[in-house]
């Protein structure tokens, strides 16, 4: 596996690559938004000098595309987090408690009143962090404040959070090893960088919604287009306080004029496409169809396998090695199966894909903590 | 018996020994060594043991003091990446070369009181431990043949011609021979490309293929666009390559435009189930729709169109002015091909769709397929372009790739290789591909652009 770094200010354009060999662990793919996570570290094979090292925090942001034996792009996305172990302590560095534009919103309390209004504050921005990484909103939300109050907390909240914050850890084991660890994501998540407003209150189509709201990140997203028939009308007005994926994720939910699923992937030119999730029984089976083998290999309907850095998601995959009994009238064919999300091991060279409902114990762990 | 430790900056075309450090000498006298051997090609690295002998006087802390700076410099290549790597170099009386293994790690242990010998000055044994890569033999130019003849690289200009495409006016193939490339298992080619052609324009991007496993003697790597069947037109135009390419009109919404190739018995025969880069070529103003396409590629039965399997919608990068982008990897055929390759004629689809509402209009020059057995993507960055005379150095043995005037100085390394390694395998006809793009708007991969090409490759050996 290699890593390739790109330029953080122009797309597709490859910057000085650091003079390390960076090891890739594992990668993620999501039928939301395709390439999610990657897990990559620099082991340093020699202890003289770290500062070569500290460099790494510079690349935070910078695109990175990873290409597997054959020289193949397979994972893109951008670096957002960086943790450095020093063999005595760690610092982790990440563009996720990053905001370089906020506003407050609150009640605003008239002099000698109970109650109030909702008010916001304009927004304030750090133009030179939002130059670097690209705007990051934050909305803070306080109960009773005067204007005044609220326009000072939201300008503190800016100053704390304009550039990303690094976390040490102090009290970490002595003698560990001396690593670089990097957390890639996928650009899906940097639709969860702005907050999505839309004043107009006609309605439209699915479909369209879905695109426009898509190239409202405008800094990112190059542009977006829906393979999906959905006709469905909805209103477009958003009031502006939920953050663009989150209203995305909604329309998804509702699906095409076909009762299915979209789905979306963004390719490494950053364009956001969004498509029906396909048919389970398609009218061509073969062209369409995989098989998954009790290792977790996927191979197409003529045997050929599916190289398993591809790591693929959104298909449907028959079950080879299971023979299925009469009187399962009543459930749902548990073959084949829709690949919802998939790993790739990288130091294993294993596919792991999960199946549609499948949940991970991360997952579960989100339901308790909610 | 040779054997010594070196580090030098000067590798290719070596031109000065480097700081030297000899184990067969009055210094030091070699005692035993037991080098190390790799059991699978894989392993990354092994254990070579050289039992030495140093002698006391006159110079016992010179020679100390160069083991020191051997030990220091072999973790500040590996450790910081700085400076020259350090390589152990060994000759078995019994061979006639002088092997070299890279050095990851080197340590001196003295024998118990050692210590005191040295403050006596008088002499010490002890064993040399260096955890070291692969065995490589010496560096060796590889004869290149393709319609220009076989040729090797001496001076400039040097190498064989290579074009920017392969038609009936153009090759940009080379052929190695099996029995010119040694060795035990695959190693790292060194490619010197020098830019012989005297143009304004000067080249910034350039892919490299190397077919092994894919019938290289009769693998066809273009499928001319003209010569496919489809909805396209044909425009006769000595610009590209084949002397045509094809303009296709794409619907837009969700209707395909179709272009397909017919494909032999042997073509698939040839293709074996190997992967392939997609490197589609485009025609004039290559970036204006095709970008705003998506396309897939599947195999129909001869006649069918019908999609025996699909690849993932493949789209092309929104802000180059590339005419020549690698859509990704397919496998072709789909299936295993067995030792005896019999099969069917197939016709190769291609699928184009807009990406929205609006009617597209794709001029297509060529699908070159290179196969995965080697493949680079080597992007020129900060302004950096490679002008005549001047040399592009893909050192894939020494992990170097730089620009540099013609001669070796001036080198410029803001470059990037996408892809991956270009490994020569032993004893196996293999082929080269070559595409170079410029930074023109007009054409950017002139057919007409020429190269000097030479290959150079060190033989690999698991034990010696």
């Amino acid at each position: 596996m290699r890593v390739v770094w790109y330029s953080r200010s122009e797309l597709q354009k490859p910057t000085v690559q650091p003079p390390f060999n960076v090891q890739v662990k594992r990668y993620s793919f999501d039928v939301y938004g395709g390439p999610r996570e990657c897990d990559a570290y620099i082991q340093y094979p020699g202890g003289i000098n770290l500062s070569a090292l500290w460099q790494m925090i510079e690349y935070l942001r910078c695109g990175v595309e990873v290409y597997d034996w054959r020289g193949a792009r397979v994972w893109w996305g951008f670096l957002d987090k960086v943790t450095i172990n020093d063999g005595v302590r760690s610092f982790g560095i990440a563009l996720d408690n990053m905001f370089n534009k906020v506003k407050c919103t609150y009640e605003l309390l008239p002099v000698g009143g109970v109650t109030g209004l909702r008010a916001d504050t304009a927004w304030y921005e750090d133009t030179i962090s939002s130059g670097i990484y690209g705007t990051k909103q934050k909305i803070y939300s306080m109960t009773s404040y005067s204007t005044a109050a609220a326009v000072a907390d939201a300008q503190a909240r800016l100053a704390v959070a304009k550039y990303p914050v690094a976390i040490t850890e102090l009290a970490s084991v002595v003698d560990q090893a001396i690593t670089v660890e990097f957390l890639f994501s996928g650009w899906w998540k940097i639709l969860n960088w702005i907050y999505y407003a839309n004043v107009s209150t006609a309605n439209a189509t699915i479909a369209n919604q879905l695109i426009y709201m898509a190239e409202y990140q405008t800094e990112f997203v190059e542009s977006a287009d829906c393979r999906a028939t959905a006709t469905t009308l909805a209103s477009e007005f958003r009031q502006g306080d939920e953050l663009l994926l989150d209203e995305i994720k909604k329309l998804l939910e509702t699906g095409s004029d076909n009762g299915r699923r979209i789905l979306v992937t963004v390719d490494p030119f950053r364009r956001v496409h969004f498509y029906e999730q396909p048919a389970k029984r398609p009218s061509n089976f073969a062209a369409f169809q995989y098989f998954l083998d009790t290792k977790n290999r996927l191979y197409n309907s003529m045997g050929g396998l599916i190289e398993p850095s591809e790591c693929r998601v959104g298909v449907w995959a028959q079950l080879r090695g299971y023979e299925l009994v009469n009187g399962l009238e009543r459930i749902t064919s548990p073959s084949p199966v829709f690949i919802e999300r998939a790993i790739y091991d990288a130091e294993t060279d294993e596919y792991q894909p999960e199946s549609y409902g499948y949940k991970s114990p991360f997952d579960e762990l989100q339901g308790i903590q909610r | 018996m040779i054997c010594y430790f070196e580090y030098y900056v000067n590798r290719v075309p070596r031109q000065a020994v480097g700081t030297h450090l000899d184990l067969v000498a009055s210094e030091i006298s070699l005692e035993e060594i037991n080098p190390g051997a790799f059991a699978t090609i894989s392993q990354e690295s092994t254990m070579t043991s050289i039992r030495v002998n140093i002698e006391g006087r006159p110079n016992i802390y010179v020679t100390t003091k160069a083991i020191g700076e051997f030990i220091n410099q072999v973790q500040v290549a590996n450790g910081r990446a700085i400076g020259p790597q350090v390589y152990l170099y060994y000759q078995p009386a019994d061979q006639d070369v002088v092997y070299r293994a890279r050095i990851r790690e080197l340590a001196f242990i003295p024998d118990i009181q050692a210590g005191q010998y040295w403050k006596v000055q008088r002499h010490v044994k002890g064993e040399f431990q260096v955890i070291h890569e692969i065995w490589e033999g010496e560096l060796t130019e590889v004869p290149l043949t393709n319609a220009y003849g076989t040729e090797y690289g001496t001076t400039w200009p040097s190498g064989i011609r290579v074009d920017n495409t392969e038609d009936i006016s153009h090759t940009n193939e080379v052929l190695i021979h099996a029995a010119d490339v040694d060795g035990d298992c695959q190693t790292p080619a060194m490619i010197i490309m020098r830019n012989n052609y005297n143009d304004v324009n000067e080249v910034e991007r350039v892919f490299i293929g190397l077919n092994i496993y894919s019938a290289p003697n009769s693998f066809r790597q273009v499928q001319e666009a003209e010569d496919a069947a489809g909805t396209g037109a044909d425009v006769v135009d000595a610009n590209y390559s084949g002397g045509k390419y094809t303009t296709l009109t794409v619907p837009g919404g969700m209707v395909a435009s179709t272009i397909f190739w017919n494909l032999t018995a042997n073509d698939i025969s040839y293709m074996a189930g190997n992967q392939f880069h997609c490197l589609l070529r485009m025609g004039p103003s290559a970036g204006t729709d095709a970008y705003d396409c998506y396309f897939y590629l599947y195999l129909a039965n001869d006649g069918s169109a019908v999609p025996i399997w699909l690849s993932d919608p493949l789209y092309l990068p929104t802000v180059t002015s590339y005419s020549v982008e690698d859509l990704g990897v397919i496998r072709l055929p789909n299936w295993r091909v067995d030792e005896n390759g019999f099969t069917q004629p197939m016709d190769l689809y291609m699928l184009i769709y807009s990406q929205d509402a609006l009617a597209k209009t794709v001029k297509l020059d060529a699908l070159h397929l290179f196969p995965v057995d080697g493949y680079r993507d080597i992007k020129l960055f900060a302004g950096l372009t490679i002008p005549y005379t001047y040399r592009l150095v893909d050192d894939q043995i020494e992990n170097e790739l730089y620009v540099d005037s013609g001669s070796g100085t001036g080198r410029s390394y803001t470059t990037v290789a996408l892809g991956n390694k270009i490994m020569l395998q032993p004893r196996r006809d293999q082929k080269m591909y070559f595409i170079a793009l410029d930074d023109s708007a007009n054409i950017p991969g002139d057919i007409a652009r020429t190269w000097e090409v030479e290959v150079y490759y060190r033989p690999r050996r698991l034990a010696l």
